[in-house]
């Protein structure tokens, strides 16, 4: 009886269902793939050089595990919603307790365990193709990788069911301790209007507070060092979660008495927000959290990878040299695309290398500065070159497969006099250095050949192996910042998208009843719009300031400035985001927009 | 009184489901007129098609068949946003279930119509008090619909469709969810709005006490009109006794006592 009335339930409400089975998929799925890297001790440790990268792994691992919680306790409690009046009605009819309690709490972990492994499965997938798509697309090789983990099979399996067996036991309580009128009316009481207390105004000033407390800490992370970030985020986490309770409601308040709310349907539209921002609360304090985690990720993975070509270039300003000009060298360098090349003849006694100043005063020789990630080239004149030290020393550099430990510039007379072989440097000058990578491998290993065979990489001049080191050790930097950023993003807006949705069914009632006073369809949908927009647009806005304050603990790390070259990673992520937000805008329109029509 | 038209239902037919569905047909060739200032009430056994009728006349569906004129507008040339329009002004609800937003207090609710056509502030407020005083509720404008009583509701409700000052007022059941002495109030209510400013009343009911207060009754059978009964200037009671005997008739015919 009751496995028919569960039975007639879910394909009444198969919609609901589904939103809220998606959700939990979703979850499991990135909970997967989280786990399939911070698991992976060879990956974290094979790609990122800095120590803390695991601590990171770990950290984040609790974070996004309570994140799963909360959100499992959520679309639980909707699961449950829908099926009240259904036990409502089986205990009514004289249906056992203890029976049905026990239908509940199997109920309950059934739909727990099929959807972590269809999660699973997905996040496999999902692993995979992120994965492989990012290491296209940033160009990187990252070592390691593995899409199906074990270990995060097994983690991601344990921390789900465990959590679903709570949450049965939860229910069963819940359920069984609820009187049965209560049940069959599956009333919600968040419709109460909000009473405006001293204590609201309190919470908004103490939110503002905490928030600035928390960005202080970020700041500070110089005098503060390890203290800063549980600081930071225990204050922006309870500042955030005051602001949504408090702040933004008194503001809504106020904007209800103003006269824009006369307008249309902006005061419906306010009364929907003020009541959505009250119950949606707790989600919206983990959507700003998870979307400036999100977005911090991905902003300090690109940080890294445009440090590379300032590391690269910073101290040379040729990209790669050549010592012996082969025929494959010579047919490589038609390939690339050059900016300029230069050769100089040098003739090595003892440990002397003798150059010809009218060659240098033919071909100035070059030198990089960089200051505050700005690269700079400039000229030095033929008799500065060995006498200024940062030419000096970057001369130096492009020999680096030479014991040498002096330079000398000699007048042309001088250098044909020196009995010595002369050898050449030919020292090559792309356009782009990302770009002629692939050609410059090329022509460095041919190099590397003619030299004795346990030469390596280093040991050639120029900015290119140093551009290759830098892109192993931050390309992975990079892959996971994206990786987690865009995990992270897919679940806050999946729990957004989830939350808004699953309130699909009570709305759809105040709209029809809109459309019956006489509200316009474009009025409706520009309600909607607006409602959602808000609601998309708040933890957006917040989740953006936490970024912009969070980057702070990043300027002794990352040396330079974080802020530079901001543009590409929020624009990145605000187009996803804003793809999430129409999406759930056509979905939540097709589910509540009334349409009748009198033409056919 | 003045004897112009205000509903004009001629040939209206309505079949639910698809050509490749199942098809039901609710509502067979149903004609009536409703003239201007009349209380007219609707009757029939539940699934004969009021809920349906209802709906078409107050242009939330459409007929499959036939027209509805409202005034002097053939409703299906309306477009969309027309119709959106003609519902604010021309035509007022109340339904079986308050239908109140929550979110808004009951003197925004009752406003609603008029910010929905762009009246502005002050005259809405002024408007609201002044229908709110007409029915007796000014002490609940302040209120949320939470707070207040259901027969409270319904009278609010009814403030919220008599607000735009419609031709027509279209009741769904209005006294369903109310005890008698709310229901008396609710009654009372519309039979004043109808006398004093001639709006005229369509009431579907299947309380014969309710249907007392309507000066004629339609009786609807499988999505026909059979019947019609008229006050001709009864006594409520007298009438309400009319009612009682004519639907004692149709539970001879039909065997059964839950007809209606
Ligand atoms: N959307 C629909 N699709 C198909 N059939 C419908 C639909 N709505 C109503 N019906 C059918 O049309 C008939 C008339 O329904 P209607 O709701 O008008 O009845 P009613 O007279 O209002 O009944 P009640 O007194 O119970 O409210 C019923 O048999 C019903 O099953
Ligand atoms: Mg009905």
């Amino acid at each position: 009886m009751l496995f028919k009335l569960a039975f007639i339930n879910v394909k009444n409400r198969w919609r609901d269902y589904l939103v809220s089975f998606s959700g939990l998929i979703i979850s499991a799925a990135i909970f997967y793939m989280f786990e399939a890297i911070a698991t992976n001790q060879a990956l974290i440790k094979g790609n990122i050089s800095f120590g803390v990268a695991s601590i990171v792994f770990q950290f984040g691992s609790v974070l996004l595990g309570i994140i799963t919680l909360v959100y499992i306790v959520y679309a639980n409690s909707f699961l449950m919603t829908m099926r009240e009046h259904d036990y409502g009605l089986f205990i009514m009819l004289g249906g056992k307790k203890s029976r049905l309690g026990f239908l509940i709490f199997l109920e309950t972990l059934l739909i727990g365990i099929v959807s972590t492994i269809i999660g699973g499965l997905i996040g496999i997938g999902l692993t995979k193709a992120l994965g492989n798509l990012l290491m296209q697309l940033l160009g990187v090789q990252i070592t390691h990788f593995n899409s199906f983990s074990p270990s995060a099979v097994f983690v991601t399996l344990i921390f789900f069911v465990a959590i679903f067996f709570v949450a049965s036991l939860i229910n069963q309580h819940k359920l069984l301790h609820k009187p049965v009128l209560r049940l069959l009316r599956n009333d919600t009481e968040a419709d109460k209007p909000m009473k405006i207390t001293a204590w609201r105004y309190v919470e908004g000033f103490l939110g503002l507070l905490l928030l600035g407390i928390g960005y202080w800490a970020m700041a500070a992370v110089n005098t503060l060092v390890l203290m800063s970030i549980p600081i930071a985020l225990v204050t922006i986490v309870l500042g955030t979660y005051f602001l949504y309770n408090a702040f933004f409601q008194l503001l809504i308040a106020a904007l209800r008495k103003s006269h824009l709310a006369a307008k249309g349907l902006n005061n419906f539209t306010l009364g929907q927000l003020n009541f959505r921002i009250r119950d949606y609360t707790k989600m919206l304090t983990i959507v700003s959290i998870l979307f400036a985690l999100a977005l911090g990720a991905i902003t300090v993975g690109m940080g890294y990878h445009r440090l590379i070509p300032t590391i690269a270039r910073g101290n040379t300003a040729y990209d790669l040299v050549v010592y012996k000009k082969t025929a494959q060298t010579k047919e490589l360098m038609t390939k690339l695309d050059l900016k300029q090349q230069t050769t100089y003849q040098r003739k090595i006694i003892g440990k002397t290398a003798y150059f010809d100043q009218s060659e240098f005063q033919a071909q100035p020789f070059q030198i990089a500065d960089s200051k505050n990630e700005k690269v700079t080239i400039r000229q030095i004149s033929a008799n500065q070159v060995t006498k200024q030290s940062k030419a000096r020393e970057q001369l130096f550099s492009l020999q680096a497969n030479y014991a040498i430990d002096k330079l000398k510039m000699v007048s042309h007379q001088d250098f044909q006099q020196l009995t010595a072989k002369a050898s050449s440097l030919t020292l090559l000058q792309t356009t782009s250095l990302a770009k002629s990578a692939p050609v410059l491998g090329k022509i460095a290993n041919d190099q590397l050949k003619q030299m004795n065979q346990t030469a390596e990489l280093q040991e050639l001049g120029g900015a290119y192996p140093v551009y290759q080191m830098a892109n192993l050790m931050f390309g992975g930097l990079e892959f996971m910042g994206f990786f987690l950023g865009i995990a992270f993003l897919t679940m806050l807006a999946s729990c957004l998208m989830f939350k808004i949705l699953s309130g699909a069914q009570a709305d759809q009632r105040r709209y029809w009843m809109l459309n019956r006073l006489g509200a316009r369809r474009s009025l409706i949908r520009s309600s909607i719009r607006r409602e959602l927009g808000v609601l998309f647009l708040l933890p957006g806005i917040l989740g953006i300031v936490h970024v912009l304050f969070g980057l702070k603990l990043f300027v002794p790390l990352m040396g330079g400035n974080p802020y530079a070259g901001l543009q590409t990673p929020f624009i990145i992520f605000l187009l996803l985001y804003l793809g999430y937000y129409l999406v759930t805008l056509f979905i939540y329109n097709k589910l509540v927009v009334p349409a009748v029509s009198m033409q056919s | 009184m003045n004897e112009t038209t205000v509903i004009d239902v001629q040939n209206v037919t309505k079949v639910y489901g698809k050509q490749n569905e199942k098809q039901y047909t609710a509502l067979k060739n149903v004609n009536f007129k409703v003239k201007k200032g009349e209380f007219v009430g609707i009757m029939g056994a539940s699934g004969s098609g009021k809920t349906t009728l209802l709906n078409i006349l107050a242009t939330m569906d459409k007929p499959t068949e036939g027209k509805v004129v409202i005034g002097d507008q053939d409703i299906s040339e309306l477009t969309q946003n027309q119709l959106s329009d003609f519902r604010a002004k021309q035509i007022g609800f109340i339904f079986q279930d308050f239908n109140l937003l929550e979110s808004l207090n009951n003197a925004e609710n009752i406003g609603l119509p008029l910010t929905l056509q762009g009246v502005k502030k002050r005259q809405i407020n002024e408007l609201v008090h002044q229908i709110a005083g007409q029915l007796g509720i000014n002490a609940l404008l302040d209120k949320y619909p939470v707070e207040i009583s259901g027969g409270q509701k319904q009278r609010v409700a009814a403030a919220r469709g008599l607000i735009s000052r419609p031709q027509i007022m279209f009741a769904d059941e209005p006294t369903g969810a109310l005890d008698s002495k709310s229901a008396r109030e609710l009654l009372e209510t519309l039979k004043q709005v109808n006398e004093e400013e001639q709006v005229s009343v369509l009431m579907v009911t299947h309380d014969p006490f309710s249907a007392s207060y309507c000066e004629r009754i339609l009786f609807i059978k499988d999505g026909q009109i059979g019947e019609q009964l008229e006050a001709n200037g009864q006594k409520r009671a007298d009438f309400y006794q009319t009612i009682l005997n004519k639907l004692g008739t149709f539970e001879d015919q039909e065997g059964r006592t839950d007809v209606i």
